[in-house]
């Protein structure tokens, strides 16, 4: 977590409570930056791991690592108002729970789709206003 | 008096949502936490009066965490709220049902209203 953006956290909570409004939208603007980013890391990851060209079975070990990257980006995504990238988040995890041996044309079909909702900037380097519905 | 909880989850911006959001809004001391080990050592140390703790989790998960803190007396009597984005009905009335967990908390939550969700569930009133 970089410390030069603004309202980069201090270790733990100590200090928050004391922000008044103005502080406080630039404290939530420079988290929901960095949940922004977090998300496109993570998506960034996916693409990697994954080939919408190709056909049959993820291996095991990318299917797993794939399952619980999804699985963290259902809350985090949500959570930071990126509703279809949650949405899609929650099939990749469906289509990856169990090894129909047919996984890997879907689930890298699913990822491209979250890397193309994507809000803009979200992978830039400044921070914005909080992010809002992708829908 | 300040009440002091303990957030638990790997994923940062998860931890810093919930810590921004609970101070400000709860206006609560958070400590942090980013596995099941971290949170295991920082409870015993430093007693906070709650543990909002993830479930998916490498190496040691939620359900081991809170099994963890149950076996040992300093921490026995923390109260544990799960957070998951698990979403079938059974998960979840299983993770509520662990010794020493209070409620359970979806992913994705509404970070501006987490702090009331969890002082309904730990009964506290502001």
């Amino acid at each position: 977590m970089p410390d030069d953006l603004p309202g980069a956290s201090p270790p733990d909570g100590a200090g928050y409570g004391a922000v008044d409004d103005a502080g406080r939208e630039a404290l939530l603007a420079a988290v929901f930056f960095r949940a922004r980013r977090n998300v496109a890391r993570r998506i960034s990851v996916l693409v990697a791991m994954t080939d919408p060209r190709a056909d049959g079975a993820l291996p095991a070990t990318a299917r797993d690592a794939a399952r619980r990257e999804a699985h963290t980006l259902i809350g985090t995504a949500g959570t930071f108002g990126l509703d279809v990238i949650c949405e899609l988040a929650r099939e990749l995890e469906q289509v990856l729970r169990h090894d129909t041996g047919q996984d890997r044309r879907r689930a890298g079909q699913l990822v491209r789709q979250m890397a193309a909702a994507l809000p803009p900037g979200a992978d830039g380097d400044q921070p914005g206003k909080p992010a809002v519905d992708d829908a | 008096m300040t009440r002091r909880i303990l957030v638990v989850d790997d994923d940062d911006a998860i931890r810093e949502i919930a810590t921004v959001t609970l101070s400000v809004v709860g206006g609560w001391d958070v400590l942090t936490a980013s596995s099941g080990t971290e949170a295991v050592t920082r409870a015993g140390a430093e007693r906070p009066e709650a543990v909002l703790l993830d479930v998916m989790m490498p190496g040691l998960d939620g359900p081991g965490t809170v099994e963890r803190l149950q076996a040992h007396e300093a921490t026995r009597h923390i109260p544990v709220i799960l957070l998951t984005a698990k979403v079938q009905p059974s998960e979840r009335e299983r993770f509520a049902t662990l010794p020493g967990v209070l409620g359970v908390i979806a992913k994705p939550f509404d970070p501006m209203t987490l702090a009331d969700q969890m002082s309904d569930l730990l009964g506290w009133t502001s």
